[in-house]
């Protein structure tokens, strides 16, 4: 059991440092870490979702916003993926600066959709993920 | 992207956050909003635009209006907390409308303002006018053109006060150059008749009372045989009828009109002649101008070499 447990880990933690594909209809295509894209609701259930089905050559998500809209959209989820567990003291970089003008308005719309996903307390979350872990992973042989 | 509760973790600012922050900054700089955006997306940036925007999110966009009539309820307190009503009261239909209105009473009451200011500026420019230096090459009429109402000089010496007077003050007497210059009387002394008190060299008035009494005046030239012997006095034109020349005989005066057969020291036919030599051709601008009496370097035209 221990051992499931601890290679369930691992495995988990090789699953998070896999790359995820984010395609868009103008033919771009993003690759991020599967923990970056875990801070996206949205992403985490479309991902989460396919894989089950199809998960050799899934890992990835088609979007339908523009490449730009992803292009800034997975540029915050790495901000927020580096600096969210960052102390409050700690200086870190200010976001706003990055949010053009021009997109702000699309990039409202795609933000909100993409996190849609309901504020969660870390143990909801936590809970999850043997879930998923279990969807993913095939049966195990009876330990 | 939601932010975490998890204990000790940084509390992010969301992306939705972010980019409402950013297009509140610039919410007059869009064009529209376009379809589909959520109320509670949209509020924060309809919230720190401008009227102007607004109204043109409204018309882009028309699905907008539904939930601006709070926007535009504080836009129209905030604007004009003057006129502001509430619709019902002064009769629009909405916020919308009711800040149309109070747009317009605005604009009405400064182009008030504007107008009456412009009034007022425009008679103080016109008053200012009037008293202003103007440019002209016409004398100014003369102020004393009325010299000629004084009393008759009925004695030589009254005449000789009177001319030396007007002589000092004259230059405004007369609007021409001074008659005195042109026509000196010629006075030949012929035998025997300069013993007759001569008159003095006639005052440069003499030309322009005789004139104006030559107007009313029949002129008759009569020789009229005198005491002394009548002496060919070519007199000048400059008769004055009142002018006591006891002792001048006329002969013929070269110009018909403007002597009078002075026989006695008579006074004149009928009242003064109008003072006035002739009227002023046209107004003269100059006319308004307050003309001082003559100074000590005054360029004006004057008769006379001496200046004081």
């Amino acid at each position: 059991m221990a051992e499931d447990s601890t290679s369930m880990q691992v495995e988990e933690k090789d699953k998070m440092n896999e790359w995820v594909r984010l395609t868009t209809p103008d033919g771009y295509e993003y690759l991020i870490k599967r923990k970056v894209a875990m801070c996206s609701g949205t992403l985490r259930n479309s991902l989460s979702a396919e894989s089950s089905f199809s998960e050799a050559l899934s890992n990835t998500s088609h979007t339908t916003e523009r490449a730009i809209i992803v292009e800034k959209l997975c540029e915050y989820l790495t901000y927020k993926s580096l600096y969210e567990s960052a102390k409050k003291n700690e200086e870190i970089p200010d976001f706003q600066e990055r949010v053009y003008p021009e997109i702000s308005l699309e990039l409202l719309v795609a933000a909100d959709y993409y996190d849609d996903w309901p504020m969660q307390h870390a143990f909801q979350r936590d809970a999850m993920r043997p879930n998923l872990a279990q969807a993913r992973l095939p049966a195990k042989p009876e330990a | 992207m939601s932010s975490d509760y998890e204990p000790g973790a940084r509390r992010l600012p969301s992306l939705v956050q972010y980019c409402q922050r950013v297009a509140s900054t610039h919410a007059n700089s869009f064009e529209r909003l376009g379809e589909g955006l959520p109320e509670e997306l949209l509020r924060p940036i309809l919230n720190s635009c401008s009227a102007e925007t607004l109204w043109r999110f409204e018309e882009e966009d028309p699905y907008i209006a539904a939930y601006t009539t709070d926007i535009w309820r504080n836009m129209c307190l905030k604007t004009y907390p003057r006129f502001a009503r509430e619709p019902e009261e002064s009769g629009s239909e909405s916020w919308k409308d009711e800040f149309a209105r109070c747009k317009e009473e605005d604009e009405q009451r400064l182009e008030r303002a504007a107008a009456k200011l412009r009034e007022k500026r425009q008679l103080d420019e016109e008053r200012r006018k009037e008293t202003s230096i103007k440019i002209t090459d016409k004398l100014p009429p003369a102020k004393r053109a009325r010299w000629g109402v004084s009393a008759p000089a009925k004695t030589l010496f009254q005449k000789t006060r009177s001319e030396t007077a007007k002589l000092q003050k004259g230059v405004f007497s007369t609007r021409m150059t001074r008659p005195s210059t042109q026509r000196r009387p010629i006075v030949h002394n012929y035998a025997g008749a300069s013993t007759s008190a001569r008159p003095p060299p006639p005052p440069p008035t003499s030309m322009s009372s005789s004139i104006a009494s030559g107007s009313r005046v029949t002129v008759r030239a009569v020789p009229v045989p005198r005491k002394p012997p009548p002496a060919e006095q070519a007199l000048s034109a400059v008769a004055n009828p009142n002018a006591g020349r006891m002792n001048s005989a006329l002969s013929p005066p070269p110009p018909a009109k403007e002597t009078n057969p002075v026989q006695t020291p008579s006074s004149p036919p009928d009242g003064r002649p109008p003072p006035l030599v002739r009227p002023p051709p046209k107004k003269n601008p100059a006319s308004t101008l307050f003309m001082p009496k003559h100074h000590a370097y005054s360029q004006l035209p004057r008769g006379l070499s001496s200046k004081s």
